[in-house]
C-alpha cells in the first residue's frame, strides 16, 4: 500500500488545521455561509436534508485494517454508529456536527487519510479495481497508475476550479471492473507487441443526466508519457469546456459536440506544444510509487486446499458464499473474497462501527491486512488463504456480513436518495429494500443468475441506474415519487446505457414491475442465458409486452 | 388558474449540528408543531422576506419556505421531502438502534 512521506504528511495536517480555523471564523460570523460553502467543499463536507454530511477518500479504494479502525472509530464517537461506502470508493458519514469535523479530519490524518477531491470542482478520488494487484487476468496493478495521477493531481493549480468535477478510472484488466467507459477519462493499463506496458485512454464518458459511453482517445500511450498527456486533454477541456451551463460543462459534452476526432487532434496539438519532460515525473519518482504496490510476500502454498474443498462439501452455506462471493486470485493458495454490504433488509453500503472493526480485524488475520471498497458498495479482501476461507466466512457470518449474493439479484445498488439527500427527488434505498425482500430466497437468487439492478433518486444518476441490467431513476411527478425503467445498461467492457421501458411506476408498484421482468426473462430465457444476454437477444420489445400488459 | 393559497412555514438547517429547525416567531425549534405558521398572504410574504434577511446567517443556514396543510390544527408539509425532514430521520431503520434517534 501507498505510505505517506514527509510532504503528505505535512501537507494533509496543515489542510485539517486550516479548515479548524475556516470552521472557527464561520461560527465566529467571521464567513458567511456563503463565503465558508466552498470551503468546506473543497474539504468533502455537504449540508444534506437531517445533518451534514462528510465525504472521506478512500484512493483507488484500498485502505489498510488500521484505517478501518477509525472509520468505526469516527462513526461511533462522532456519528451514529455507522457509515455509508459510495460508488466512488469512498464512505460518507451521514450525521457529523460542523464543530467536530476539525476533529475527525485530525483523526483522519493521523492514519494518511482526508477528505480532500471529494467534492467540488476538481479531478476526484481515482477510482480503480477492486481487485487490483490480485486478480489473475491482470497486466499490471492499475493502483500505480491511479497513485501517479493522485499526486498528480491534488491541488493542481490549473485544475483546482474546473467547469465541473473530473473522474478518472483506471483499470489493469481486460475484464473492466472498474468501469472506466463511464468516467470522464479512463484508462486501461496494457502491453503492446514488444510487451512493453502502456495505456490505452478513453475520454468523455459518464452518467448523469446526459449518459455517454467514453470514446478512444488514445490506442497506444507509451507509459512514460501519461501525465503530459493528461495535461494536455485537461487543458484543452479548462479551456474549450462550458462554463455558462452546469448542466453542460462536464467533458462527455464537449467531447460530443466537437467530435471525437476533432477533440483528440486538439489534444495532440496541445501535446506537441507542452513541454512534456517537465511535467512527466523522472523514472525514480515512479520506482519510488511503483514500489509501494509490489506483490506482498504471498507464502509458497499449493494451489489446491483439502480443508477449503472439505468445508465446501460438508457446508452448503459455506459452497453457496464460495460460489458467489470467492473470485480466483493470482497467487496460488490464495483467493479473494467479496463481503457483500447487501444483506436482505439492510441498507445498501451501509456498515455498522461494529462490522467495520470485524472487517478490520479479518484483514488484519487473514488479507495482510488489506481491504478493498468496490464501486458496487461492497468490500472485498483481496489476499486470503483458502485455508482460511472458512473460518474468515464464519467470522463474517457472525456480524450478517456472510450475504451470498455477489452480482446477484439482491446485490443492488443504491444512491442515499430523498431519505437524506438534498438533491434527490425520490427515494432509492427503501426502493432497493422492497425488492430485495421480493426476492430474498437464495434459491430464487440463484435460479435468476447475474442480474445487476441499480437504483438513483434523482436524474445526477449516483446509483449508476444508466449501466444497471435492470436500472431505476426515482423523479418526482407532481409530488409522487415515479421510477423510471431502463433495460440492458451494462458496467463493464461491453458498457451500454440501458433503455427506457416507458411510462414509470409508483413507489407501491415499482417492485411488482422489477417481478414483471425477472419472470419474462425466465420465461423466455434459453439454456444458460444471463438476463443482459436475454434482453441483448430479444430486445425491448418482449419485456415491454409483459411489462405493461396490465396496463 | 391562479395557485390556490398555502401556509407557510420557515426552515433551515442549524449551523452547528446541520439539524433541520423551523422558526418560532423568536427562534428556532428542531420540532416542526413548534413552527410559526404564516396563514394568511400577507403573513407568508412577510416571512418570506424574513427569510432572505441576513440576521439567521450566525444561527442557522439556507432559510426557506415550505408550504403546509393545517388540518388540525398542526403544520404538515406537501411534499415528501419536507415530510421527511420533519421526522429527522431517513423512513427506514437507518442506524444501529442505541444510536438512531441520538440528537
Amino acid at each position: 500500500m501507498y505510505r505517506y512521506d514527509e510532504f503528505d504528511a505535512a501537507f494533509v495536517a496543515d489542510r485539517a488545521a486550516e479548515f479548524r480555523g475556516q470552521v472557527a471564523r464561520r461560527l465566529s460570523g467571521a464567513l458567511t455561509e456563503e463565503e465558508f460553502r466552498p470551503l468546506r467543499l473543497m474539504n468533502g463536507v455537504y449540508l444534506q436534508l437531517h445533518a451534514y454530511m462528510l465525504r472521506v477518500a478512500i484512493p483507488y479504494g484500498t485502505l489498510n485494517g488500521g484505517q478501518m479502525r477509525m472509520l468505526a472509530h469516527i462513526a461511533e464517537k462522532y456519528d451514529r454508529g455507522y457509515g455509508h461506502f459510495t460508488t466512488r470508493q469512498n464512505i460518507q458519514f451521514n450525521w457529523p456536527k460542523l464543530k467536530d469535523i476539525p476533529d475527525i479530519l485530525d483523526d483522519l490524518a493521523s492514519v494518511e487519510m482526508h477528505a480532500i477531491q471529494t467534492s467540488g470542482n476538481c479531478i476526484r478520488n481515482t477510482t480503480s479495481d477492486p481487485f487490483a494487484g490480485v486478480a489473475p487476468d491482470e497486466v499490471e496493478d492499475p493502483r500505480k497508475t491511479a497513485e501517479l495521477i493522485r499526486q498528480w493531481s491534488s491541488l493542481h493549480p490549473e485544475f483546482t476550479f474546473l467547469g465541473r468535477k473530473f473522474k478518472i478510472a483506471v483499470t489493469g484488466a481486460e475484464e473492466d471492473r472498474a468501469a472506466i467507459k463511464v468516467h470522464d477519462v479512463g484508462i486501461q493499463v496494457l502491453k503492446n507487441e514488444a510487451g512493453e506496458p502502456g495505456y490505452r485512454v478513453l475520454v468523455g464518458g459518464g452518467l448523469g443526466r446526459t449518459p455517454m459511453i467514453g470514446k478512444t482517445l488514445r490506442d497506444w500511450l507509451p507509459k512514460a508519457e501519461l501525465l503530459p498527456y493528461l495535461e494536455a486533454t485537461m487543458r484543452v477541456y479548462n479551456l474549450l469546456g462550458r462554463r455558462d451551463n452546469k448542466y453542460k460543462a462536464r467533458i462527455k459534452i464537449l467531447v460530443h459536440e466537437t467530435g471525437i476526432e476533432e477533440f483528440s487532434r486538439l489534444v495532440e496539438g496541445e501535446y506537441a506544444r507542452l513541454e512534456g519532460e517537465r511535467i512527466a515525473p523522472d523514472a525514480g519518482e515512479i520506482a519510488r510509487i511503483e514500489s509501494y504496490f509490489a506483490s506482498p510476500d504471498w507464502a509458497a502454498l499449493a494451489e489446491e486446499s483439502v480443508l477449503f474443498e472439505r468445508m465446501k462439501r460438508e457446508d452448503a452455506g459455506f459452497r453457496a458464499w464460495v460460489d458467489r462471493n470467492v473470485h480466483p486470485h493470482r497467487a496460488p493458495g490464495y483467493a479473494i473474497a467479496t463481503i457483500s454490504l447487501k444483506p436482505v433488509g439492510g441498507a445498501p453500503g451501509d456498515a455498522t462501527a461494529e462490522q467495520m472493526r470485524a472487517m478490520a480485524e479479518i484483514a488484519e488475520r487473514h488479507s495482510m491486512d488489506e481491504l478493498r471498497i468496490t464501486h458496487e458498495q461492497n468490500v472485498v479482501l483481496p489476499n486470503v488463504r483458502k485455508d482460511e476461507l472458512y473460518q474468515v466466512w464464519r467470522k463474517l457470518a457472525a456480524q450478517g456480513l456472510d450475504a451470498a449474493n455477489k452480482g446477484l439479484v439482491t446485490d443492488i445498488i443504491a444512491c442515499p436518495g430523498l431519505d437524506y439527500c438534498n438533491l434527490a427527488t425520490a427515494r432509492s434505498i427503501p426502493v432497493a429494500q422492497m425488492i430485495a425482500e421480493r426476492f430474498a430466497d437464495p434459491a430464487l437468487q440463484q435460479e435468476i443468475g447475474p442480474l445487476s439492478i441499480k437504483i438513483s433518486g434523482c436524474i445526477n444518476a449516483c446509483g449508476h441506474h444508466h449501466i444497471g441490467h435492470i436500472g431505476i431513476l426515482g423523479l418526482d411527478k407532481a409530488g409522487v415519487e415515479s421510477y423510471q425503467i431502463t433495460l440492458g445498461g451494462d458496467a463493464t467492457e461491453t458498457a451500454a446505457i440501458g433503455e427506457r421501458t416507458g411510462p414509470g411506476f409508483s413507489f407501491e408498484d415499482v417492485t411488482d414491475a422489477i417481478e414483471t421482468l425477472v419472470a419474462t426473462y425466465l420465461d423466455r430465457r434459453i439454456a444458460g442465458e444471463t438476463f443482459l444476454q436475454c434482453y441483448r437477444r430479444l430486445g425491448m420489445d418482449a419485456f415491454k409486452e409483459t411489462l405493461y400488459a396490465a396496463a | 388558474m391562479a395557485k390556490a393559497f398555502l401556509p407557510a412555514v420557515m426552515t433551515a438547517n442549524h449551523l452547528l449540528d446541520g439539524d433541520a429547525v423551523w422558526w418560532t416567531g423568536v427562534g428556532w425549534s428542531r420540532d416542526l408543531s413548534a413552527a410559526e405558521i404564516a396563514a394568511t398572504p400577507e403573513d407568508r410574504a412577510a416571512l418570506a422576506a424574513l427569510a432572505e434577511a441576513p440576521v439567521h446567517e450566525a444561527v442557522v443556514v439556507g432559510p426557506y419556505l415550505v408550504d403546509v396543510t393545517t388540518d388540525a390544527g398542526a403544520p404538515f408539509p406537501t411534499v415528501r421531502r419536507e415530510a421527511i425532514r420533519a421526522d429527522r430521520a431517513p423512513t427506514f431503520a437507518y442506524a444501529p438502534e442505541p444510536q438512531r434517534d441520538a440528537a
